[in-house]
């Protein structure tokens, strides 16, 4: 037996795909008072990678705590030989006062042609007048399906996991514009710089800081190998909110301000966290944060000319792919900011 | 609730609301139990979500005789234990050194001077700007005394481009003219605009909830008068005694610590026509004109529609319980009211006729607080036809515990006959929402900072609730053979029964 199919069969309860709803409401009778079942919310997990099963059932149980959910995994493997459709429910359970409270897993493993039937598998297995969020973990390729899309409530996803960004972010943009635009756009990158942006934002709270953010001339970023994109994101959330305009073509891209100055830039690859180091120059002034691997904070410092404010920590956010989805599902919006940080840096992505 | 946009565009989207200025936050009464269990948890875990701005000075200002570092260190193990988050080591950490403390007799003048040259040398040197939060936790025959004393030192005014605010905490006065005059000492110091009045009630979320709940879903508000509504039950139980403040409770009773304030908030938050706005004045212009509608009490009316009653001995929980008159520090022939049940009505076009029962009580079975909206019946025919009595519908808003909202209804009982039954729809924030429900603490201190009034109660609110309850009162001072008697862990006297039988009600079983 391979360790995949061991995964998804230890997932949960085996059931007949038609008998789904009938099973899991025995499943609720049958614990009686002692548990409740809540949901607010359809939460669908797509991947392709079969070893993610193990680690999304995970963060199910993690974001169920938070966020009474039914939750839909799915594996779906396209390219198989058979087509076969096989379903599994189970529930996580955690103590609030006396009781226990409940969310369901169906997980759904999708085989050749079953795997194209997505549409129809969701849509037949959703929480009723419950918003859908859905994490697509695969790929994204073309055609879309604006049937499944146009229903989608959020649209998760983590930008940082495509090594060239810019044919998935067309293809995400495009889902977002389908309908009316409703489906918001989730990037878990975006979750995964907060921190960074708190601390940044920090950095100018003070009134003699905060003179310094238009004259800002160079800044900084140190990220982790395979976090280009982070960096990136947080370098158009700067320029986005202060009105810089990238000048892509130069032989060095560099953004102007809106009060002309030219702000230089510089990503730097480093061993550590997502986003380790950010400097920020204006004139004689340096904005500093910095964190190290193993602590859960930032470091923010000031070095100004006759103005030198106490070292503070700042929480930096955590990075786990069940707290980035957390902090997603808690914070809600529509993410305007990230569209217009997107826009500012779409040239160089 | 108002919000605007931040002076750093790096802040704007950051948090749901706008973050406050930085400042230092001034608790007299820095080593009381409020301090400690409510003021300094709250604003550690504000901190750790990344709510407040990077410069907040916390001052403990005191009698007692201590280090910054034994003060830190109580306050460390104060949060700790009460903290609804638990504490992050490294983070408490960095906090701490934002917190000091002050040595000095409320009334010496001296240690005003002194706290006002420090206070300037943490704006100095941690960037608070000259933004001051006075936070009154103590007890209110101290007030004169600080707010004096802060006039005298200057500290009520705030440096240029910064503020000065107070936060008093309840009772605010124990009647109409001793509130007046306390309004009047605090504005002597604090213009109203400063001044906050902590009601912690308004800053639990299912207070807050009970506008969204209105005026967010249109199925209610379409409801919500008296066409369809025939009565409301807003209760507050609870199974303690006067658990240690006995001084200060024999001398208020239930009707000053709980009606006067709590409970009328909730009456007002339940009855309030749609605000204009929600900003403060427009949310508090409305709950003011609710109590400016209270159908007032003649001393008549307070005997037959007012029940005041104290607890005897009894048993809570199994447990053997003294009668009041026996609780440690209560005079032995006390009269006060550790229970009131009244009728209210509202005289305005909403509400006209329809009764507002509030019932208040000590040593009652169980801790609840909730709002029960009882509906009008269905017309006597089909289902509801002589002999078929239905239960009527009943709206029910949990503010503690288990906060929640429930709807009964009723269903028919599966089978071959036709059995009408009530069932109930169930919400319970917990169950849904798994987060932790901050502490009203936290709310009520964030918008404080941020100078947003809303959930604090404003002069005439004030006035006017004691306006209605002094009238209780005095009919109460010139007879008080009506004081009835419950047994500690009942539901409270019959006369409060009878009070609800003569609409044809009963007070819901909890």
């Amino acid at each position: 037996m391979s360790s995949v199919t061991t995964d998804i069969e230890g997932v949960g309860m085996p059931v007949e795909i038609g008998r789904i709803d009938r099973e899991l409401g025995k499943l609720w009778e049958e614990a009686g008072e002692t548990k409740t079942r809540a949901s607010l919310l359809n939460l669908v997990l797509y991947s392709e990678d079969a070893s993610a099963i193990r680690e999304n059932t995970n963060i199910i149980a993690e974001i169920a705590g938070e966020h009474a959910c039914r939750a839909i995994l799915i594996l779906a493997d396209p390219h198989a030989g058979q087509s076969r459709a096989r379903a599994w429910i189970n529930a996580h359970c955690h103590m609030a006062g006396k009781r226990q409270i409940c969310s369901e897993q169906i997980t759904f493993h999708l085989e050749g042609e079953a795997a194209c039937a997505l549409p129809s598998i969701v849509f037949s297995h959703l929480d009723s007048d419950l918003p859908l969020c859905f994490w697509w973990q695969a790929p994204f390729r073309r055609p879309i399906d604006d049937v499944l899309w146009s229903w989608v409530d959020r649209m998760v996803f983590d930008s940082a996991q495509w090594a060239d960004p810019a044919p998935p972010l067309h293809i995400v943009r495009e889902i977002g514009a389908l309908g009316d635009g409703k489906t918001v756009l989730g990037d878990l990158n975006w979750a995964r710089i907060l921190g960074a942006r708190f601390a940044i934002a920090s950095l100018f709270d003070h009134s003699r800081a905060l003179e310094n953010l238009p004259h800002i001339e160079q800044v900084s970023i140190d990220h982790a190998p395979g976090c280009r994109s982070t960096a990136i994101l947080l370098l158009g959330w700067l320029a986005s909110r202060l009105g810089w305009k990238l000048q892509p073509m130069m032989s060095k891209p560099f953004f102007l301000a809106p009060n002309g100055t030219h702000v230089q830039f510089a990503l730097t690859e480093k061993a550590g966290p997502s986003i380790s180091r950010c400097s920020f120059r204006s004139g004689k002034c340096e904005f500093l944060l910095e964190r190290c691997a193993t602590r859960s904070f930032f470091e923010v410092t000031v070095s100004c000319p006759g103005f030198n404010e106490h070292p503070r920590i700042v929480n930096a956010g955590r990075e786990k792919p069940s707290d980035l989805l957390l902090a997603e599902l808690s914070r809600g919006g529509r993410h305007g900011l990230y569209r217009e940080a997107l826009e500012a840096i779409l040239p160089i992505i | 609730m108002s919000e605007s946009k931040p002076a750093n565009p790096l802040r704007e989207g950051l948090l749901n609301r706008a973050m406050p200025e930085p400042c230092t936050i001034v608790i007299f009464g820095a080593t009381g139990d409020l301090t400690h269990r409510k003021l300094v948890p709250a604003l550690y875990n504000l901190a750790a979500e990344g709510a407040l701005p990077q410069a907040v000075n916390v001052v403990g200002f005191a009698r007692r005789d201590k280090t910054d570092e034994v003060f830190r260190k109580e306050l460390g193990e104060a949060t700790r234990k009460f903290s609804r988050q638990g504490v992050n080591e490294e983070l408490w950490e960095a906090f701490a050194d934002s917190i000091f403390y002050h040595r000095s007799e409320f009334d010496n003048a001296a240690g005003y001077v002194a706290l006002a040259e420090r206070l300037d040398e943490l704006d100095a040197t941690r960037g608070t700007r000259g933004n001051r939060l006075f936070y009154l936790a103590v007890a209110p025959d101290q007030f004169q005394t600080i707010l004096h004393n802060l006039r005298e030192s200057g500290l009520n005014r705030a440096p240029q481009g910064g503020w000065a605010r107070v936060i008093v905490e309840k009772p605010f006065g124990t009647d109409l003219p001793s509130a007046r005059a306390l309004n009047a000492l605090v504005e002597g110091s604090f213009p109203e605009s400063d001044t906050y009045r902590i009601d912690h009630y308004l800053g639990k979320e299912t207070a807050q909830n009970i506008m969204v709940l209105r005026f967010a879903n249109a199925i209610f508000e379409q409801l919500w008068n008296a066409r369809y509504i025939h009565h409301v039950q807003i209760t507050a139980s609870e199974p303690l005694g006067v658990e240690g403040r006995a001084g200060y409770y024999d001398k208020s009773g239930a009707l000053r610590d709980m009606v006067q304030n709590h409970l009328l908030q909730l009456l007002c938050l339940t009855a309030m026509e749609p605000p204009a706005g929600l900003d403060a004045d427009s949310i508090r212009d409305e709950k003011v004109k609710v109590l400016k509608s209270l159908s007032p009490l003649t001393p008549e009316m307070v005997r037959e529609r007012v029940v005041r009653a104290q607890y005897g001995a009894g048993a809570i929980n199994g447990k053997r319980v003294a009668a009041y008159r026996d609780e440690q520090n209560v005079n032995p022939e006390s009269v006060t009211d550790t229970y009131v049940a009244l009728q209210l009505n509202i005289d305005n076009w909403r509400w006209a006729g329809v009764p507002f029962f509030v019932r208040v009580g000590k040593r009652l079975p169980k801790a609840a607080t909730e709002i029960a909206i009882h509906f009008k019946g269905a017309p006597p025919v089909l289902f509801n036809a002589a002999g078929q009595t239905l239960a009527e519908n009943v709206l029910v808003i949990r503010i503690q515990p288990d906060e929640g909202i429930s709807l009964r209804m009723s269903a028919k009982v599966p089978g071959a006959a036709v059995r009408v039954e009530p069932v109930k729809m169930d919400f319970h924030y917990g169950t849904s929402f798994g987060k932790a429900t901050p502490e009203a603490y936290e709310r009520l201190l964030l918008d404080a900072m941020s100078g947003d009034a809303t959930l604090f109660a404003r002069r005439d609110e004030v006035e006017e609730a004691w306006k209605f309850i002094d009238r209780i009162r005095e009919a109460w001072d010139a007879d008080s053979s009506d004081l009835a008697l419950y047994s500690a862990g009942s539901w409270g006297p019959t006369e409060a029964d009878e009070l609800l039988a003569r609409h044809g009600a009963t007070w819901r079983r909890l």
